[in-house]
């Protein structure tokens, strides 16, 4: 019996494969099964699609297992390696990326990394206000005087490290409690004028 | 709005120590008071010494006053500078120094009696 003489498997027969594959809607696939229940045809063809099948399947599958897929994914990444975007494009995407899918902490690193930067700067040029006033090597004593009237005169010393050493000498020779010597120099005159002398007066010097 | 001159103005860092200085005993406190001691040494052998005060001042040429522990009013200002080379006015009534700050050295002020011994003031390179 041909399609022509009856019209349920003229109207099934395109659902079949369908059916076999598992294509068909729940609803479609009771009415396939209702129909190949009453046709023996359909049923017998739907046999020969679920063998085909199965064949072609057990036909792939051994194809795969003669096939080595040891070194499978290194040859398609070594395929990929010779498409690699330039440094700049990569870099792009990459910033893009962060910007994008982390910008939260992208920002937070953007405004760490510019007051660290600030900080820094600050710290420099606080360091260099520091040293302001220091080209000499050595400390220079330039003048010492005393006030008008003042019962002591200054005695200067300076010794081999370099350090400058300002005493206050009673007028009458002696020096104020626990600094006693026979030094005896009027206020404001010429420092003594050799220079391997222990101790100057004061005045200009 | 012109800014305020001192806002120009250069500062010159100074660390000023005040330290009491007694013939009789035998601490050095702190011990880096050992190479004061040795300065001193050649004209008092003080025994004792003792830091009272370590202050870094910041210098312009507006006097800084710095009071001492005997009453002495101490006064330290820039009076100029030339080639980076500063020239520091330091008052301890009665006396009046001026020096030219250097890298290396310490300015020792001797700032009267206290408290039956010397006062020292210490000049040195900003720390």
């Amino acid at each position: 019996m041909s399609n022509q003489d009856n019209p349920a498997r003229k109207k099934f027969e395109p659902m079949l494969s369908p059916f076999v594959d598992g294509e068909l809607t729940p609803e479609e696939r009771q009415q396939v099964e209702q129909h190949l229940a009453a046709n023996k045809e359909s049923a017998m063809q739907v046999a020969d699609f679920r063998a085909a099948s199965g064949l072609m399947r057990l036909t792939f599958e051994q194809q795969a297992d003669a096939e080595d897929w040891k070194d499978f994914s290194n040859e398609v990444l070594a395929k990929l390696t010779p498409d690699k975007p330039p440094l700049f494009e990569r870099l792009k995407a990459s910033l893009a990326e962060m910007f994008t899918y982390q910008r939260g902490a992208f920002v937070g690193a953007m405004v760490t990394a510019a007051l660290l930067v600030t900080v820094g700067s600050m710290a420099f040029l606080l360091g260099s206000s520091q040293s302001t006033g220091y080209a000499n090597e050595q400390l220079k004593l330039q003048t010492v005087k005393v006030d008008q009237g003042a019962h002591v005169a200054p005695v200067v010393m300076e010794t081999e490290t370099g350090d400058a050493i300002i005493w206050m000498v009673n007028d009458s020779g002696a020096e104020p409690d626990a600094a006693k010597n026979d030094e005896k120099k009027k206020n404001d005159e010429e420092l003594d004028p050799d220079p391997d002398a222990p101790s100057k007066k004061a005045g200009d010097l | 709005m012109a800014l305020p001159a001192l806002a120009d103005e250069p500062k010159v860092a100074v660390q000023a120590e005040v330290v009491h200085a007694l013939v009789a005993g035998n601490t050095i406190d702190p011990p880096t008071l050992k190479a004061m001691q040795e300065a001193l040494g050649k004209k008092v052998k003080y025994g004792s010494l003792k830091r009272l005060s370590d202050a870094k001042l910041n210098l312009t040429s507006q006097p800084t006053p710095l009071k001492l522990p005997n009453g002495v009013d101490a006064s330290f200002a820039v009076e100029g500078i030339k080639d980076d080379v500063a020239t520091i006015r330091v008052k301890v009534p009665p006396a009046d120094a001026t020096y030219k700050l250097g890298k290396k050295g310490s300015l020792y002020v001797q700032a009267g009696a206290h408290e039956g011994g010397d006062l020292w003031l210490v000049l040195s390179p900003a720390k």
